[in-house]
């Protein structure tokens, strides 16, 4: 059941994201072309054209991800906790698959947004002059002297993949964390009968609050001269504790405190 | 064994108590109404039966189990309100439908659908209210479930769709299943009730037939709720 809730959750979010992905790499793409064009005029209208590119490729990049943001949080809070939640919490599948599959694709979607984001700017870079990309790199160490460099800090490969991995498990964990912070904050709002949005807000800036103290405690306890992989797995295990309690704080009202309106 | 069974079930939102102490059973293959006022607790009784809300305490039991997915595979519920997201069509709605639900026959919905004329790439949004309402109706009935939930399914909708609802419930129900329907509108669907439940302040006042309503009372059962309810 939860392949078929990953499917539909796809289905729902699709069709928004994939053509604000699509406006967004076109936005994108027509800022670079245009700069690449416009930028070798001395005419002060097509200069300030020029910076008008420049500002839509920002505006492109931020709305891109603010849309992803905005989409995982409607998509919990309508499809669960509206009119649509009549029909998603009575289909024959526990409040887990539910939850997984919002989380899931959810994840998908933050990982495409930053996939066209990395595109994008790759391009923005492939578009500039030779002359400008060679004065771009020119501080720059190249690949080979980049190995080298992370050698010599005494990382041998098996140690740089388990390090990569780390990274990897620590972005999903924190991935999932980020939408779990707000499922959590919204569950508690709904569990009240009056403001529930007002409390939804509150919620999220009180587990702000308490996150960020025992981020601080936890950074203060760490040893100065920890290794990095040590420091990365504090900071995943950091993500898993408070995943899990945020997840057990949005089941549990789902299940218990849920009062449709 | 009954199909649907409350045993001193009680459900309390803070201070207000919505149902109290309600003990009932619905046998397979009835029709039942539960009738009351607005308030009475017909929604709550639904909504738990659903999952929907846990209760205070008691016992609320599907097929002999507490409401979760394996009842819910069961249980064909129609909310009182617009529950289908507004962006689907007809046709993404029998997929989902057909995806969820082993006992739906997209065959049945997508001929009833057809038969109303309802394009099958309309969005439910384009839809009028009567025409969703339909769709809601035709989507729950198109299940052989064992038992369905009706929450005011003739609530807000003209005479002729009233007829149009009650006979797809009569023509498409499971025959071995129950059906209860919660409303306040009883002489609309007195004709199809084999039994009746009067809720009222969350209690059951009444459960008899149909049948030993008229022969106990000698009046319907619209005239025998408008003298209980009197205001």
């Amino acid at each position: 059941m939860l392949g078929k809730l990953i499917k539909h959750e796809f289905k729902a979010t699709g069709r928004t994201m994939l053509p604000a992905l699509g406006v967004f790499a076109v936005l994108a793409v027509v800022a670079n072309v245009g700069y690449r064009f416009l930028s070798v005029s001395k005419n002060s209208v097509i200069n300030a054209m020029l910076t008008l590119f420049i500002v839509l490729f920002f505006v492109a990049v931020a709305a891109a991800g603010l849309v992803t943001v905005v989409i995982m949080i409607n998509r919990f809070y309508k499809n669960l906790l509206q009119n649509e939640g009549y029909l998603m919490l009575t289909l024959p599948v526990n409040i887990h698959q539910l939850m997984w599959s919002k989380l899931i694709v959810s994840l998908v979607w933050f990982v495409a947004t930053a996939a066209v984001v990395v595109l994008i700017i790759v391009l923005t870079i492939v578009n500039f002059s030779h002359m400008e990309l060679a004065r771009l790199f020119a501080g720059l160490p190249t690949f080979t002297q980049l190995l080298e460099l992370i050698r010599a800090a005494g990382f041998r490969t098996f140690r740089l993949i388990f390090v990569g991995l780390e990274f990897l498990a620590l972005c999903i964990t924190a991935g999932l964390c980020f939408c779990l912070h707000f499922y959590a904050a919204i569950s508690i709002g709904h569990c009240f009968t009056n403001h529930k949005g007002l409390w939804s807000v509150l919620s999220y800036i009180c587990i702000s609050i308490v996150t960020s103290l025992c981020a601080t405690k936890l950074t203060s306890l760490a040893p100065s001269s920890a290794e990095i992989e040590v420091l990365v797995g504090l900071m995943i295990a950091f993500e898993v504790v408070i995943g899990a309690a945020f997840y057990l704080i949005s089941t549990h009202s789902l299940r218990r405190g849920l009062n449709l309106a | 064994m009954a199909i649907f069974e409350c045993k001193s079930l009680t459900k309390r939102f803070g201070g207000k108590t919505a149902l109290d102490s309600v003990d009932l059973v619905v046998e397979p293959g009835r029709i039942v109404g539960l009738l009351g006022p607005n308030g009475s607790g017909k929604t709550t009784l639904i909504k738990l039966a659903n999952g929907l809300l846990t209760p205070t305490s008691g016992q609320i039991l599907i097929g002999g189990q507490k409401p979760g997915p394996a009842t819910k595979a069961m249980v064909s519920y129609l909310p009182d309100r617009d529950y289908l997201p507004g962006w689907m069509t007809s046709a993404q709605l029998l997929e989902f439908y057909g995806d969820f639900y082993a006992d739906f026959s997209s065959e049945n919905a997508a001929e009833m659908l057809s038969r109303l004329g309802i394009d099958s790439t309309m969005k439910i949004r384009q839809m009028s209210k009567g025409t969703r309402e339909k769709v809601q109706l035709i989507m729950v009935m198109s299940r052989s479930a064992s038992l369905y939930l009706l929450d005011e399914p003739i609530g807000g909708v003209d005479p002729a769709s009233r007829d149009f609802i009650l006979n797809t419930i009569i023509a498409n129900y499971n025959p071995g299943a129950s059906v209860v329907i919660s409303t306040h509108l009883i002489s609309d669907v007195e004709k199809v009730l084999d039994d009746v439940l009067f809720i009222n302040e969350g209690r059951i006042t009444l459960s008899k037939s149909v049948d030993e309503i008229r022969q106990d009372s000698g009046k319907s059962v619209d005239a025998l709720f408008r003298e209980v309810f009197k205001c």
